[in-house]
């Protein structure tokens, strides 16, 4: 299961003129195949922020329905085939609109999962970037020829020479990321070809935290840190393979747990909340009565209860038979 | 609600990328006639001040824009690069031109070229992204004093770069003068700056290089659209 969330805020320069922001990003999943794709409107084009809108909805429905098709298909034929279903999609817009297609430019940039495989398609800048149990590494780096303000979008007459496409195993990858190049000035290196960690910190709380709050999360830090290092609008949409809570929680660093927590750092009592909830994790790797986690942790089963309550509400102890609780994790807690 | 300190340790893992730079290259006459009590020169001074002041004012253009200033003129005949491409903030003054001698039009063109090449070349080193360079080139008379070949080697050069979009050249007369030898470097469109225009020129100039300076991916220049609106200094000829 692959968990997906992004953000995409309009550039202090489109504020400033009141254009809407011309960054979109869509995710799409049914079961077996999950897609995110970013487009980000060209600047000069009176409504990008249609075609950008059309080109995400579009792509991610197009892998979700024929995503085997496509990974078994050679390149050419694949391309041909998302860019006719792009530009059909395209035309019929500028007719509903009244304009010319080229009004509706936008680059294009998604990743579509389907059980152990990956497809990556890549249409003018914009950073595709993935991580591989190791770090956070550039899949696929902005195609921007010799200027800042040039790049290729699904518009362009050469547009289908440009998209590139790569098909593989995913291996040890288990999060994709794709940017647009306003959010590439703080997370993107061009002169290391290298992503910033800050976007594995981004997929993490996906792994902790439910969607909505990770993405008032996201935009929140989009907007205070990220969108303030440039005028461009800045978006970041990604997926990220989901484990077990429990997993999460014990592969975390000490700081990281007590923050999940919500444990402050300083007091001894603080420190022996930590050592009572890690107590109760482990002591809990066989289903254990309500009345035995108390005991264990020293407290009366009206306080012991607390402690369970919270672990439950975080997903880390489960309901077993009456009155029991278990972890489910196959990790053993440090 | 997320109790984490995901901002703070996120904010400590970006990058603090270089902005995107334009460069943009003044090459200034500074021959006799652009002295001998016309007041050209002192026009000029004060509009590259005007010029400098208005993007030290403008802090988008200041961290994006550099500037170079290359003058042909003196007696011999020389072309010299009097700032290299630098930040208006880093160079703090604009530099006081004196008019004399000769006009060594492609002397001036080529050693402006050649600045931007070896400036590009160290943006590719550093990784760091780039606009389209302006060429500016300002001269109230016929070259004099120079070499035909380097004139017609810095024409042909900027012709090339001009139709493969590598450059935005703005050959300007001051004043009412036929220039064919300055023509050339602008694709046949000579804009003619009216004497008394000398600052609106470079509010103009400055106007122009911040939007070149915060365009986005699709925004390209609109060449037409600039010419449009050169009407407050330009005159028609």
């Amino acid at each position: 299961m692959w968990l997906m969330n992004g953000t995409a805020i309009q550039g202090r320069g489109h504020r400033s003129e009141g254009t809407p922001c011309q960054d979109k990003i869509a995710s799409k999943c049914n079961g077996t195949t999950y897609v995110i794709a970013l487009a980000d409107g060209a600047g000069s084009a009176a409504l990008s922020h249609l075609g950008a809108e059309k080109c995400v909805d579009t792509i991610t429905q197009y892998f979700l329905e024929h995503f085997d098709k496509c990974y078994f298909d050679d390149e050419d034929s694949v391309k041909q085939s998302i860019y006719e279903v792009l530009i059909e999609n395209l035309k019929q817009l500028a007719i509903d609109n009244n304009c010319d297609i080229k009004d509706l430019a936008s680059t294009l940039l998604c990743v579509a999962v389907s059980d152990d495989h990956f497809i990556a398609v890549h249409l003018g800048d914009g950073i595709i970037a993935f991580y591989d149990d190791d770090s956070v590494k550039v899949y696929s780096s902005p195609d921007n020829g010799e200027f800042a303000n040039v790049t290729h979008f699904v518009t362009s007459s050469n547009a289908l020479s440009k998209i590139r496409i790569r098909k593989a195993e995913l291996s040890e990858i288990t999060a994709f990321y794709l940017m647009s190049d306003g959010a590439g000035t703080s997370l993107y290196s061009p002169q290391q070809k290298a992503a910033s960690n800050a976007l594995k910190m981004m997929s993490d709380l996906s792994l902790m935290y439910s969607k909505d709050d990770v993405h008032n999360e996201i935009t929140n830090f989009f907007t205070t840190s990220i969108g303030t290092k440039t005028l461009d609008d800045c978006s970041v949409v990604y997926m990220v393979k989901h484990k077990r809570m429990i997993d999460t929680f014990c592969q975390m660093s000490y700081n990281e747990q007590l923050d999940l927590l919500g444990i402050k750092r300083a007091t001894s009592h603080e420190r022996k909340r930590y050592r009572r909830f890690c107590d109760v994790i482990r002591f809990c790797e066989t289903e254990r009565s309500l009345q035995a986690i108390s005991k264990r942790i020293k407290l009366k089963p009206k306080y012991g209860k607390k402690y369970v309550h919270v672990l439950v509400e975080m997903g880390m102890l489960k309901k077993g038979k009456g009155n029991a609780f278990f972890n489910a994790s196959s990790i053993k807690i440090k | 609600m997320i109790k984490s300190n995901f901002a703070m340790a996120a904010n400590k893992d970006l990058y603090d990328n270089p902005c995107q730079r334009l460069p943009v290259c003044l090459c200034l006459d500074i021959s006799g006639s652009m002295g001998q009590n016309t007041g050209k020169i002192e026009q000029l001074n004060k509009g590259v001040e005007l010029f400098y002041k208005s993007i030290q004012d403008d802090e988008i253009t200041t961290n994006s824009a550099e500037i170079a200033v290359v003058t042909f003129g003196e007696y011999p005949p020389v072309a010299r690069c009097v700032r290299d491409f630098s930040r208006v903030d880093i160079q703090q003054t604009a530099p006081v031109l004196k008019a004399s001698g000769y006009t060594p039009l492609g002397e001036g063109v080529n050693l402006a070229l050649d600045l931007l090449e070896k400036k590009k070349e160290s943006y590719r080193k550093a990784g760091i992204s780039y606009f389209r360079p302006w060429l500016i080139i300002m001269s109230d008379g016929n070259p004099e004093g120079h070499s035909p070949a380097e004139l017609t080697r810095a024409q042909k050069r900027v012709a090339e770069m001009t139709v493969g979009k590598k450059v935005v050249a703005l050959p300007i007369s001051i004043g009412k003068y036929d220039n064919p030898e300055l023509a050339a470097f602008g694709d046949g469109a000579l804009l003619h700056l009216r004497e008394d225009s000398f600052s609106n020129f470079f509010k103009w100039l400055h106007k122009s290089i911040s939007e070149s300076s915060s365009a986005t991916p699709g925004e390209d220049l609109d060449f037409k659209k600039l010419l449009a609106t050169a009407k407050s200094w330009s005159s028609d000829f």
